[in-house]
């Protein structure tokens, strides 16, 4: 059980950066390429904090009721902790997607469309999944966002360029 | 159920990502874009740590490889963040010079870039003076960005910017609070979640408060002005920070508190001179 808590938690985490970071692709790419800078942990666990989550929804829902409650009034420090996940999200990913994708397709069947979660769910999640909401509508955006420049692929491709952005204060001194 | 809800959620759309990405082949880039990607990222992570020389260095090292391979739209990119850091290290005139080579070869690039490229041109003319120029690289700007485009709320705050350097506070005063009520510039917390909007958002609330200012509202400036500071301190934007304990200082004055305008301005003095010491070790070194 403490171990499914583990996953939601990390994975409460990282919807919890999904949402600020749509606001902005190439904050996205950005952020995404300078962590690849710093990658060290392994997938492996979280992977296996999912199949073990996959088999133990039902069981794990109050837990989850309370995390969301959680993630609600301290947002903040939630979005602060996401770089420990991203980092665990990278480097060991491609590996470790051989021996996981037939969890990970069985799980994908189980838990369906993700819009037709949502919209079954319309008027029955809190604020942070309804922000998580407009991420997962645009999950296609997102994941082309993350093709470019998160290591998922395996490729060591770097992120889209990075110009920086127009500043009305800029020139002032 | 919320909870059963929130579950599936999270688990389809983290595995929705996964596999779409794992099922995707890489980016076809070759290997010199590849480079100059990478020291164009380099760059702008350097330049947010405020280390100007490092983001010159990778930003003129992805400009020579995006002209080696007649790459148009990366040269764009590169001597547009070369001229933000120029007009950051208070050099207007390179900024200017670099901003005018972009805008040189219009028919090739996209109507973003054009947009950051007009607006670039119009903050630097602004900072010369040159109000004139400054709106007609804003009117260009405009014209492309439309009802809505990425800089729209930085241009919105430009063109305020543009009035109350031509001494119209009034239109100043509209125009900034036009800019705070777009969604890209609404309040987030913390501020660093969206640094680059949370920094709009304070250039446009201390412009709203320079115009109260000039409006003989000082009561409603110090409050505007307070909020900018909040900002700015928490994105650790030193040079605005600076601009704020001033204008705090200003307003205070005006409002007859001339015991806080003083307590500011000492604040202001020593985030000055901090400042300083800070280049000139920066130098040093």
């Amino acid at each position: 059980m403490a171990t499914v808590k583990v996953a939601v938690d990390k994975l409460s985490i990282a919807l919890g950066k999904i949402d600020p970071i749509l606001d902005d692709t190439r904050k996205l790419t950005n952020e995404a390429a300078a962590m690849r800078q710093t990658l060290s942990s392994s997938m492996t666990a979280t992977l296996a904090n999912i199949q073990a989550m996959s088999g133990q929804f039902r069981q794990t829902s109050e837990s989850a009721r309370v995390l969301v409650g959680n993630i609600d009034s301290d947002r903040a420090k939630v979005v602060g902790e996401v770089q420990g996940l991203l980092k665990t999200l990278n480097n060991d990913l491609p590996q470790a997607l051989d021996k996981t994708k037939d969890t990970l397709e069985n799980a994908r069947s189980a838990s369906a469309d993700v819009k037709q979660i949502l919209r079954e769910s319309r008027n029955d999640i809190p604020a942070i999944v309804r922000s998580g909401r407009t991420a997962a509508q645009d999950a296609a955006e997102i994941t082309t966002g993350l093709k470019g420049s998160w290591p998922f692929s395996g490729a060591a491709s770097p992120a889209e360029p990075s110009t920086l952005p127009l500043d009305s204060f800029e020139g002032r001194k | 159920m919320k909870g059963w809800m929130f579950m599936r959620f999270i688990l389809a759309f983290l595995l929705t990502t996964l596999l779409a990405a794992c099922g995707s082949k890489p980016p076809a880039n070759n290997a010199a874009a590849i480079f100059a990607q990478a020291s164009m990222q380099r760059g702008a992570t350097a330049f947010a740590q405020g280390d100007l020389s490092g983001a010159r260095h990778e930003y003129t090292r992805a400009l020579n490889v995006y002209e080696s391979l007649d790459d148009v739209k990366g040269r764009a990119g590169a001597l547009l963040s070369l001229s933000r850091i120029a007009s950051q290290s208070g050099n207007n005139t390179e900024a200017l010079a670099t901003v005018n080579k972009v805008l040189a070869e219009p028919s090739a690039l996209d109507g973003a870039t054009l947009v950051t490229a007009h607006g670039r041109a119009s903050a630097i003319y602004l900072a010369q003076g040159d109000t004139a120029r400054a709106d007609r690289q804003l009117a260009s700007a405009s014209a492309i960005c439309g009802a809505a485009c990425t800089d729209a709320a930085a241009l919105t705050v430009l063109r305020a910017r543009s009035a109350l350097a031509q001494q119209q506070p009034a239109a100043a005063l509209q125009l900034a609070g036009q800019a705070l009520t777009m969604p890209a510039l609404a309040a987030s917390n913390p501020p660093t979640l969206k640094p680059q909007a949370s920094a709009e958002r304070a250039n446009a609330l201390r412009l709203q408060a320079q115009a109260q200012l000039a409006l003989q509202q000082p009561g409603a400036a110090v409050a505007v002005a307070s909020e900018a500071l909040q900002l700015d301190r928490a994105l650790g934007l030193a040079e605005r920070v600076l601009l704020d304990l001033r204008l705090l200082s200003q307003a205070h004055a005006a409002a007859g508190a001339g015991d806080t305008a003083r307590h500011y301005q000492g604040l202001a003095d020593r985030a000055e001179s901090a400042g300083k010491a800070l280049r000139d070790n920066a130098r040093a070194n």
